[in-house]
């Protein structure tokens, strides 16, 4: 890694300058050199470089080892240290600030570079590594479900700020518990504790979910239901170095189903209630169906009453039967007429049939036809029909419908009509007096 | 019903037949032909058909008796036709049956009245 800017801290001006001509040579830049510790951690402040070349060996009150545990909290800043001899104790001192390389005097050119360049792979990548690890970090704290990692004893190693608020215990607090102490779960129904999902996975090696109407009981006693998972974690070689749990809090869930469940059945109920009503109404109507048919029924033999009182057929004389018709002569009616009639006349064994139309409103066509119908039946029977009660108004209509009534009998008074059936018998009607 | 037992007698001066409650086209055919020889054999003034015992009666009965009646008309007599049933008369009115020239009574006992002389009864 060339152009990489390196600070030197050598307190033998000399040699530090020899260094210093060296690594502009090689193609480093050396920014400044400092000849004393606190030199050292505040020209690495001022300079920022790449890396520091050290001097174990310093003059002053912080030697090498102190200024580069300094360099190294402070500013991250790869330190190797350079030095001609060292005694056991400042080498421990050495090892424990972690530096990136350690060159004796006197070392040959081509050992310096290497190391430089080394300690600036090692230093990159570590850095990498620890922005990845920052990374993943932040994920698993920043999403939404709740992750709790263990080791391959199912000791707690990770817990999210999710896990932690869902279960009410602390990562600090529960590293390297048992995960069962943290993570207790029960069956919502049987309120039995339910299996722990790490041990299956630890057993059986694959991802496991968590059986339905799961509820996992918080550190101060709160039920919380849950859904989750649980996964191994493996390493290269396949081995299970631990499993992680992914949960998360379905109370809501839970709770909008139950509400679903609960406004579905009172929608049900409210069905079947409506249902019941409508069946109630749907009887009460049948039965006014019935009391209906039972009154039409009722109704529809008051008419037949009435027609056949309607057309009352006397006997007025032996010999002569009368009908005195009322309304409006329908086909029902009509038929009736015929009958009682014809029964009548055969009954009293009559001649003759007055057919009196006083009563009826208007004839029409129809009328008429019923009228010729029933002259044309008496007559089967060897009687006759005198028509009476042709009104001027009914004559007129039958002779604007061209009515042939030229082979009937017929009178415009009742009386006539009478009249007429007497002489049909050969009788007469005499007035006593004029008769003395 | 056979034919045979269709009687066609003279009373005096009038034919009298009673015809029975259901005729077949076969009887009213012969009786046609017996009243026609009837009336050819007596000096009579006509014909009195009593069908009073007939429940029912078709075109083709109503067409044969009208046919009689002008064949008695034609040979110089009457035919009254007597005791119609007051349904069986509703049926052929309905029908639109005629009896052609054929006269009609209440019963014989007029029918008769209005053929012969003999029977009138004194007024």
């Amino acid at each position: 890694m060339h152009n990489a800017k390196i600070l030197i801290v050598e307190d033998e001006g000399i040699e530090a300058l020899d260094l210093q001509n060296r690594l502009i040579a090689q193609g480093y830049t050396v920014p400044d050199i400092a000849a004393t510790g606190e030199e050292a951690v505040k020209k690495t402040e001022e300079a920022s470089p790449d890396l520091v070349l050290m001097d174990i060996m310093l003059h002053g009150e912080v030697d090498g080892v102190t200024a580069a545990e300094q360099i190294r909290a402070r500013f991250d800043i790869p330190v190797i240290y350079i030095t001609a001899y060292a005694d056991e104790d400042t080498l421990q001192r050495a090892k424990i600030t972690e530096p990136y390389g350690y060159l004796v005097k006197p070392f040959r050119e081509r050992e310096l570079y290497v190391t430089i360049d080394m300690a600036l792979y090692k230093h990159k990548m570590e850095k990498k590594l620890r922005e990845r690890e920052k990374w993943f970090a932040t994920t698993l704290r920043s999403i939404g479900d709740a992750v709790i990692a263990t080791d391959h004893n199912g000791l707690v190693t990770f817990m999210n700020p999710v896990a932690e608020k869902l279960t009410g215990w602390k990562l600090e607090e529960s590293q390297n518990k048992k995960l069962t102490d943290i993570f207790n779960i029960i069956n919502l129904y049987s309120r039995k504790p339910a299996e722990n999902p790490v041990t299956r996975v630890l057993v059986e090696g694959l991802t496991v979910d968590l059986a339905n109407h799961t509820i996992l009981i918080a550190r101060d006693g709160t039920e919380i239901a849950i859904d989750d998972s649980a996964a191994p974690i493996k390493d290269d070689k396949g081995n299970i170095t631990g499993v992680v749990l992914a949960f998360h809090d379905i109370t809501e869930r839970k709770q909008a189903e139950e509400a679903l469940r609960k406004s579905y059945e009172e929608l049900d109920a409210r069905v079947k209630e409506r249902t019941a009503e409508l069946e109630k109404l749907n009887q009460a109507l049948r039965v006014e169906i019935e009391e209906r048919k039972q009154a039409e029924e009722i109704i529809s033999r008051q008419t037949q009453e009435i027609i056949e009182v309607s057309t009352p057929v006397i006997q007025i004389w032996e010999g002569i039967v009368s009908v005195p018709l009322i309304g409006t002569l329908d086909s029902m009616r009509a038929q009736q007429l015929m009958e009682q009639l014809l029964e009548k006349i055969v009954a009293t064994g009559s001649l003759v049939a007055l057919l009196d139309v006083t009563g009826v409103p208007a004839i029409d066509s129809k009328t008429a036809r019923h009228l010729l119908e029933t002259i044309s039946a008496v007559r089967l029977l060897g009687a006759e029909v005198v028509l009476t009660g042709i009104r001027p108004a009914i004559a007129r209509t039958l002779a604007q419908l061209g009515v042939d009534l030229s082979n009937v009998n017929t009178r415009s008074s009742f009386s006539a009509g009478l009249l007429h059936a007497l002489t049909l018998l050969k009788l007469r009607v005499v007035n006593l007096d004029c008769a003395d | 019903m056979t034919s045979e037992s269709i009687s066609v007698i003279r009373i005096h001066d009038v034919l009298l037949v009673t015809m029975p409650p259901d005729p077949d086209d076969t009887s009213v055919t012969i009786l046609q032909e017996k009243v026609l020889n009837a009336m050819e054999r007596y000096r009579v003034k006509g014909l009195v058909l009593d069908i009073s015992a007939v429940q029912t009666m078709d075109s083709f009965f109503a067409r044969v008796v009208a046919e009689t009646a002008q064949m008695v008309v034609l040979m110089g007599g009457k035919t009254v036709i007597a005791g119609m049933q007051p349904s069986v008369a509703i049926t052929a009115t309905q029908l639109g049956l005629t009896l052609g020239g054929a006269l009609t009574a209440l019963n014989a006992d007029l029918a008769l009245d209005m053929i012969s002389d003999t029977f009138r009864r004194g007024r």
